[in-house]
């Protein structure tokens, strides 16, 4: 009893002191400071200057509990220079540790030392978090997805971190925090990704849209996914956490598509090694649902559930095939983590291959297995029926 | 003759012998005994009891051949009257003493066959008897006599019981003590009736010579502490008694601490559960207070009402108190501390909403949390005392102008009104610790404000060494030990059910520390 209440003691004690070393202590009022929620960093070419683009929260002085979003654009010779030329315009300092969302453009995403460069800003700047999300900006410049909120008097930072955090429902995006982003860079043997976010006019307002994924090798941005092939590198990966996967039914007298909502997968992956040559074997095990039926089939029954379940497999085959190969012959990047498996199963092997892993990786093969498992049809047991 | 004593009371008062009893000393001198002579004295009665209209002085002769001169002296408004009439000079002049055998004595014969009362002495102490007239007594002097009988015939108006307002309950008993001791007195004893309960009477204040009672029960009682407070009490040297709260402050542990080391209520059902738990009550004449001790942190949060209803109730109602004591002594501290310091720590949509409300506002956050803690301190304090009606109107006074025009013309910040309008209310569930939770909360706001959340942790490890230091009548004041065992558990941060509760306290009854099944109510021997 004395010695549990000890140590229960000593558990409160070093809790507390989470509490306690979390941040630093110099008194400031919040109101002297502008809370930067999101950051867009761009690169001129012909000036050699770092442009920021930063979302604020807006004065409104009135007090009555509105707030809406700011957006300051600033230029330095790097980008510390331009954080700090923000005080010029804001006349504040600005305030890091709320930031949400880090924009980069495609200008910077494909030069190294400016990549580099932000890393290190963000990681050694004591406000900002390492769970900062980051993106890549499709359009022309990274700023202009920050600048869109200004007219529809929203805050886009907070919108994209709320589509980020649904991930799981969509799985044509996959979200990475900074921290993630540079333990990427530094690790052997794995490419990092940054999913790609876009600027779509509708015919009363502009939106921003998180789908597909940049693909880098390293420090350079090599190529991009679409979403379809998001959803099929998480496949590879094995941090599919949902989704939804389109069937077009292929019965004798079935037309319409059909969908199944992924509720489970599980992707494990092995070496196998035979005669000099490494085969990477993918084990697929989807756990879906019938979500949504166009025809009047009833795949409740064994034999037509046994179809749909080869069906889907096979499509998913072909999908997760697909993605592997165009990354490896178009991009030649590992961004699928394959060197860590083999370094993990063959750690003699990987010693060998290791200095030209992107030619092994280019050339490796491939045996992907999936198997498809229908759970159950949601609330409906029977396709609905057209009467006579 | 008066005078006389009044300058024998300064002159010991200059003597530095200070623990010297002085009325003993006044009451063993010669002089003051009566005299043969009835005219006398009447005339020493009368030098003393000078210039004091309210004394009454009433000559009669009792019947008979050899009637006797007598004289009662009584106060008025102190006595009651029909009593006086009826049972001492009706009596006394209807009464012949022929048939009186000369071996008797005449006050023998007075006491015995003539007044009609249950409490009578007889004295020759002048002293004895002035004190006994001053407090609602009546003396009957008679011829020829070097003693005069003291007849109980105290009848002072005074309030009815009723239910105490600072200590409300929903379910419990409603009665509450008055201003005079007695009653008081039975309040307690017709809840326990058991010959182990002993009351013993003191005087405190020369010369208020306030009547206070000490009440315990023997064999649970620690005599050590009991002995420590009769020292205790009998150190105190002081002119007049008008409140219990002298008698505490000036016998209590700890004197500088905002902590109360001795327990006040004005419950006779507290009372009660407290003396069974081995503690010792201080009842004191004038104020329906009555002392308890010793008292430890833990009775701050321990209500009356948690033991009458059900222990699951009771027990969220005890943890209710602590968590209400933290939020009242560290919500100002922490939202400081957090808002001014530690950004970081805040949800992004809640320092949104902060920041959208702090715009504009003058002052700096702590400066506003300062002003806001003292204007609810003074409509508190300005409520309290008013008259109910205009009360509440200040109560809406404060609403509107603090609540709404001052958050509109911008003086203070929305979220400051909630932050201590929850400490406020927070206050209110451990009523009796008004004080201290205020010197704390101010004490932990102006640390936070220095040094953040490292600058609270400072004061709260403040708080603790004090706490830990204090002790009350040799008890550790917070009940540390050292060990932690299931009994200390039982009453403390949770209120156990009444059948698991088989001990008293440990460190007070350890005399009898059962208190079911095997305990034989007070007995010495288990």
């Amino acid at each position: 009893m004395k010695k549990l209440f000890l140590k229960m003691i000593v558990l409160i004690l070093i809790a507390a002191n989470v509490f306690m070393v979390s941040g630093c202590w110099n008194y400031r009022e919040i109101d002297e400071m502008e809370i930067i929620l999101g950051a867009a960093i761009d690169y001129d070419e012909k000036s050699n200057k770092v442009i920021l683009t930063a979302e604020y929260v807006k004065r409104s002085g009135g007090g009555e509990g509105e707030v809406g979003p700011e957006v300051v654009k600033t230029e330095g010779e790097n980008v510390f220079d331009a954080v700090r030329n923000l005080v010029i315009k804001t006349g504040r300092k600005a305030l890091w540790s709320h930031t949400k969302v880090l924009i980069i453009s495609e200008d910077v995403a494909r030069r190294k030392e400016q990549l580099i460069s932000i890393m290190d800003w963000v990681q050694r700047l004591t406000e900002t978090r390492d769970d900062i999300w980051i993106l890549l900006s499709k359009e022309k410049t990274a700023g202009e997805i920050l600048e869109m909120g200004i007219e529809a008097q929203k805050m886009v930072s907070m919108d994209l971190t709320d589509l980020l955090k649904n991930e799981g429902s969509i799985s044509k995006f996959h979200a990475v925090p900074i921290w993630q982003f540079i333990d990427r860079i530094a690790a052997d043997g794995i490419s990092p990704t940054i999913p790609t976010v876009h600027k779509t006019l509708t015919e009363y307002k502009t939106m921003s849209e998180i789908f597909g994924t940049g693909v880098f090798n390293k420090t350079k941005l090599v190529g991009w996914l679409n979403g379809a092939e998001t959803m099929s590198y998480l496949w590879v990966i094995g941090k599919l956490k949902g989704g939804i996967l389109v069937l077009q039914g292929n019965d004798s007298n079935e037309t319409g598509k059909m969908s199944l909502e992924i509720q489970k997968n599980r992707t494990k992956r092995k070496v196998n090694y035979s005669e000099g040559e490494i085969t990477m074997q993918l084990d697929i095990k989807t756990t879906v649902r019938i979500a949504e039926i166009g025809g009047e089939v009833n795949y409740m029954d064994e034999s037509a559930t046994e179809k749909l379940e080869n069906d889907a497999a096979e499509l998913i085959q072909k999908r997760v095939d697909d993605v592997i190969t165009k990354v490896q012959q178009a991009y030649h990047s590992d961004i699928f983590g394959f060197a860590g498996v083999v370094e993990r199963e063959l750690p003699d092997e990987w010693e060998k291959i290791k200095r030209d892993w992107d030619q092994v990786f280019t050339d490796l093969k491939t045996d992907i297995n999936v198997e498809v498992e229908i759970r159950e049809s949601a609330l409906k047991s029977k396709p609905i029926k057209v009467g006579e | 003759m008066f005078k006389n004593i009044k300058d024998r009371i300064m002159n010991k008062k200059r003597n530095e012998n200070i623990n010297e009893n002085i009325t003993e000393n006044i009451t063993e001198h010669e002089a003051w005994e009566l005299n043969q002579s009835l005219d006398k004295n009447k005339a020493l009665l009368q030098t003393i009891l000078d210039n004091d209209d309210m004394v009454t002085f009433r000559d009669f002769e009792t019947k008979g051949k050899a009637s006797l001169k007598c004289f009662i002296v009584c106060v008025n408004g102190m006595v009651n009257n029909e009593m006086i009439n009826e049972n001492i000079i009706q009596p006394v002049t209807n009464a012949s003493l022929d048939e009186i055998s000369k071996q008797t004595k005449i006050t023998d014969a007075f006491i015995n066959k003539i007044i009609v009362s249950n409490s009578i002495t007889k004295t020759s102490d002048v002293n004895q008897l002035v004190c006994s007239v001053l407090y609602g007594d009546t003396i009957l002097l008679i011829e020829n006599e070097t003693e005069a009988l003291i007849i109980d015939t105290k009848g002072w108006g005074m309030r009815g019981i009723s239910e105490p307002l600072a200590e409300r309950v929903v379910r419990g008993p409603r009665e509450g003590f008055t201003e005079s001791v007695m009653p008081n007195l039975a309040l307690i004893r017709k809840r326990i009736s058991n010959p182990d309960l002993k009351f013993q009477f003191k005087e405190i204040g020369v010369r208020t010579k306030t009547k206070t009672c000490l009440c315990y029960i023997n064999g649970l009682v620690n005599p050590k502490i009991l002995q420590e407070l009769m020292e205790r009490l009998d150190d105190i040297n002081i002119d007049g008694i008008t409140d219990s709260g002298m008698i505490e402050e000036l016998i209590k542990d700890a004197p500088l601490s905002p902590f109360a080391t001795i327990g006040n209520t004005e419950r006779p059902d507290v009372v009660v559960s407290k003396l069974l738990e081995g503690r010792i009550a201080l009842v004191c004449d004038g104020t329906p207070f009555v002392l308890t001790l010793p008292y430890l942190f833990i009775e701050y949060f321990q209500a009356n009402e948690d033991y009458y209803n059900n222990y699951i109730y009771g027990s969220i109602n005890r943890l209710l108190k602590g968590f209400g004591f933290f939020l009242s002594t560290s919500v100002p501290a922490v939202y400081v501390a957090l808002i001014t310091f530690h950004q970081e720590m805040i949800p992004t949509p809640l320092i949104l909403s902060v920041f959208a409300a702090r715009q504009g506002i003058p002052f700096p956050t702590v400066v506003e949390a300062v002003i806001m803690l003292i204007a609810f301190e003074i409509l508190r304090e300005g409520g309290i005392r008013l008259p109910g009606p205009i009360g509440s109107a200040i109560g809406f006074v404060g609403a509107l102008i603090i609540g709404q025009a001052a958050v509109e013309a911008k003086f203070v910040s929305a979220p400051m009104i909630i932050i201590v309008a929850l400490t406020g209310i927070s206050n209110f569930l451990v009523p009796k610790m008004f004080g201290p939770l205020l010197v704390m909360r101010l004490l932990f706001l102006i640390s936070a404000s220095f040094l953040g959340l490292f600058g609270y942790l400072f004061g709260v490890i403040g708080l603790f060494i004090h706490l830990m230091s204090i002790r009350s009548f040799g008890l550790p004041y917070m009940l540390h030990t050292g060990d932690l065992k299931m009994q200390d558990i039982k009453d403390t941060t949770i209120r156990a059910p009444w059948w698991t509760m088989k001990n008293r306290p440990k460190l007070l009854a350890n005399e009898d520390s059962n208190r079911q099944f095997t305990g034989n109510l007070g007995k010495k021997e288990r």
